[in-house]
């Protein structure tokens, strides 16, 4: 397949409508930990960590002259990410356009979870509410908190400009009891 | 530096990426025993979930990215082609990342004369055989010829096949991307299987379905009420259990209500509390007999699939490298600090080898990413003593500094093993694609290893 034709097949992917499909499966609760990353985040001098050279990116547009909206992607270890974004684009895109290290292994399906985020409480409730296929995935995504939600299920708009996400850490201390 | 990495599913895969990140000079060679690349995402996702597949782009672009670096050799199986003792010797670090290669048993009598009976099916041999896995033929389509299916166990695995079985056909024409085979298709559309009951031990909120694969087949396929109603009497107490509670009240409220699913004339119901004990019939199954409510009961079916797991087995050369591995569980054992299988000097292991049988790919990668920064770890402690030693081999070898991988290969050539190199399976991929094309679906799979030889002939 060419690099056209599968460039062609993901983008067929993140236009079609968005299907029940799969999950994972980890059950954690509010986790307050994660909620304090973002005063940490805010306090350490905002490295930039740009290693994903391999990740594909992600379709997103360029924002009009005065209309660029920012993101703020913070890492596990605490460093920051404030990249330029366009409305209408989804937060997982944004991140791979960018080189933010976020997996969305599903394409921004709402199928895999991969792409789960916390949303700074400052912005959380300025989001549209996720739908019962977010909130499904979302339960099974790991070290889930109150403002836990997909970035591929986040469309950029003038309302949440600003916004800041933390990715969760990756840890190995639950195991999933699905598949069976 | 250079790393074996045994198997290529995603727990390979997201492994590699870790360790490619934190050590960008890695020489990776990875081992594939089947004929295709990436494990259960072709052999067990199913065909109706083709986002879910997107992860083989993915993977599939870092090979592309990286062919100087990332070696990969398909059809070559370690323990029988490649000892592992060979790898562990060879390289500076083996990933074992395999999967779960067996069952997990029911361990219950198959009839009373202990006679294996027609119609009693491992959940894998049915899987295997809906995702075009026909090796060994270990699926009899014919047997679709039952009213009636029981499936023991009751997590996302029997709700994929419910969803395989009985969605309406339309369905399988209207998914884009979808990979449904063919010949499978066929099969499919002449099963005449009406009803299936899904079976678990114990209740609602003990069944490993999740929400999000319920939700779907509701809208796809009619369910019959729990009966008796009381067994929903349980009181839930975590979000997922409430959610649980209102889809499985939701048919009665009409929340699952459009055309597809009203013309479908099949039908599903969860059975609960049941632990089965025995299987009836003379040659082929006719009834499963379960303890329910301390009663001895037996239910009349004419096709059984037991979906209680996949499960890992302990491989040829475990033993010969030390590696400790937990027949109960079927996972090898892994140093929580070092990542290290124990009992071995330079042995990893990710994804459902380590973790066994459950947890979806983003569980396998959580996983692997924690293997792959163990990894680096462990590369770069011992890049002292061991670059100078590299740096000569790879004076010797200066196209392909991947000298290990020869030594390897001349194993096997010797074996006259016939290797499925990364462009044989780009050209296996481009003509599954081609095929793919003609009849309007994301690919046409090679459905044996003898097939998929022949045309790389
Ligand atoms: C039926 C089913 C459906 C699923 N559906 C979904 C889904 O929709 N969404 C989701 O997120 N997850 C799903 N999962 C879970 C997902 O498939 C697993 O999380 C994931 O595949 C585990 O990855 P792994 O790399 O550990 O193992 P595997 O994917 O099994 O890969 C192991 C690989 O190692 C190879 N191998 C084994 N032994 C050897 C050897 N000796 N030498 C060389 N190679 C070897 C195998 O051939 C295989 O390619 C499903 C699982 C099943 C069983
Ligand atoms: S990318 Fe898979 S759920 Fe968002």
């Amino acid at each position: 397949m060419s690099i056209l034709t599968k460039t062609g097949l993901r983008v067929a992917y993140n236009l079609r409508p968005r299907m029940n499909t799969y999950i994972s499966a980890a059950r954690v609760h509010s986790n307050l930990h994660d909620l304090t990353m973002f005063r940490h985040a805010s306090l350490s001098g905002a490295k930039m960590f740009h290693s994903y050279s391999m990740l594909q990116h992600g379709h997103v547009h360029k924002p009009k002259p005065g209309e660029e909206l920012t993101v703020t992607y913070i890492s596990p270890d605490g460093s920051q990410q404030k990249v330029e974004a366009a409305a209408g684009d989804n937060l997982m895109d944004i991140a791979q356009a960018n080189g933010v290290e976020m997996e969305g292994a599903c394409g921004g399906s709402c199928a895999c979870s991969t792409c789960h985020v916390i949303v700074d409480p400052a912005y959380f409730d300025l989001l549209d509410e996720p739908t019962d296929e977010e909130n499904d995935m979302l339960d099974l995504a790991f070290g889930l908190t109150e403002t836990s939600r997909l970035a591929c299920q986040m469309k950029m708009s003038k309302k949440i400009d600003g916004i800041r996400v933390a990715l969760p850490a990756m840890t190995r201390n639950l195991q999933a009891r699905d598949f069976k | 530096m250079r790393l074996a990495v045994v198997g290529s599913g995603p727990a390979a895969f997201y492994t590699v990426i870790r360790a490619l990140q934190k050590v960008p000079s890695l020489n990776v060679t990875i081992f594939e025993k089947g004929f295709a690349p990436f494990g259960l995402v072709r052999t067990g996702v199913a065909p109706d979930h083709p986002e879910v597949k997107s992860c083989q782009e993915r993977f599939t672009q870092l090979i592309d990215d990286n062919p100087k670096q990332i070696n990969y050799l398909g059809n070559v199986e370690i323990g029988k082609d490649i000892s592992l003792k060979q790898l562990s010797d060879q390289y500076n670090a083996v990933l074992i990342a395999t999967g779960a290669q067996g069952n997990r048993q029911l361990g219950i009598e198959n009839n009373t004369a202990g006679k294996p009976l027609r119609g009693v099916v491992p959940a894998r041999n049915f899987v295997n055989w809906y995702n075009g896995v026909h090796d060994g033929a270990l699926f009899d389509p014919s047997l679709l010829n039952a009213r009636k299916a029981t499936i023991i166990g009751n997590g996302n695995v029997a709700l994929d096949i419910v969803r395989v079985l009985l969605s309406p056909l339309q369905r399988w024409k209207d998914i884009e991307f979808c990979d449904l085979g063919s010949s499978v298709y066929d099969g499919i559309s002449k099963s005449k299987i009406e009803h299936i009951d899904v079976v678990g031990r114990r209740g609602l909120f003990q069944s490993a379905f999740t929400n999000k694969e319920f939700r779907e087949l509701l809208n796809l396929v009619p369910m019959l009420p729990v009966d008796p109603k009381s067994e929903l009497d349980v009181e839930p107490i975590t979000r997922i259990d409430k959610k649980k509670i209102k889809l499985i009240n939701g048919i009665s409220t009409g929340l699952f209500d459009n055309e597809l699913l009203k013309s479908n004339k099949k039908s599903f119901q969860f059975k609960f509390h049941r632990v089965p004990v025995k299987f009836h019939g003379d040659e082929r199954v006719t009834a499963v007999e379960y303890t329910y409510n301390g009663k001895r009961v037996v239910e009349e079916t004419d096709l059984v699939f037991t979906s209680i797991g996949y499960m890992g087995t302990s491989a040829e050369g475990y033993d010969s490298v030390g590696a400790q591995f937990d027949v109960k569980t079927g996972t090898l054992l892994r140093n929580p600090e070092t990542g290290i299988v124990e009992g071995t000097a330079n042995i990893f292991a990710s994804g459902w080898a380590a973790t066994g049988s459950s947890g979806a790919i983003a569980a396998t990668m959580r996983d692997a990413f924690v293997e792959g920064d163990l990894i680096a770890d462990y590369l770069q402690k011992h890049n002292d003593t061991t670059a100078i030693e590299d740096n000569e081999k790879q004076q010797e070898s200066p196209i392909n500094d991947n000298i290990n991988t020869q030594d390897a290969v001349s194993t096997l050539e010797q074996g006259n093993k016939r290797i499925i190199t990364w462009n044989d399976w780009k050209k296996l991929d481009h003509e599954e694609i081609r095929r793919g094309e003609i009849v309007g679906k994301s690919r046409e799979k090679f459905e044996t290893k003898e097939q998929a030889l022949e045309y790389l002939k």
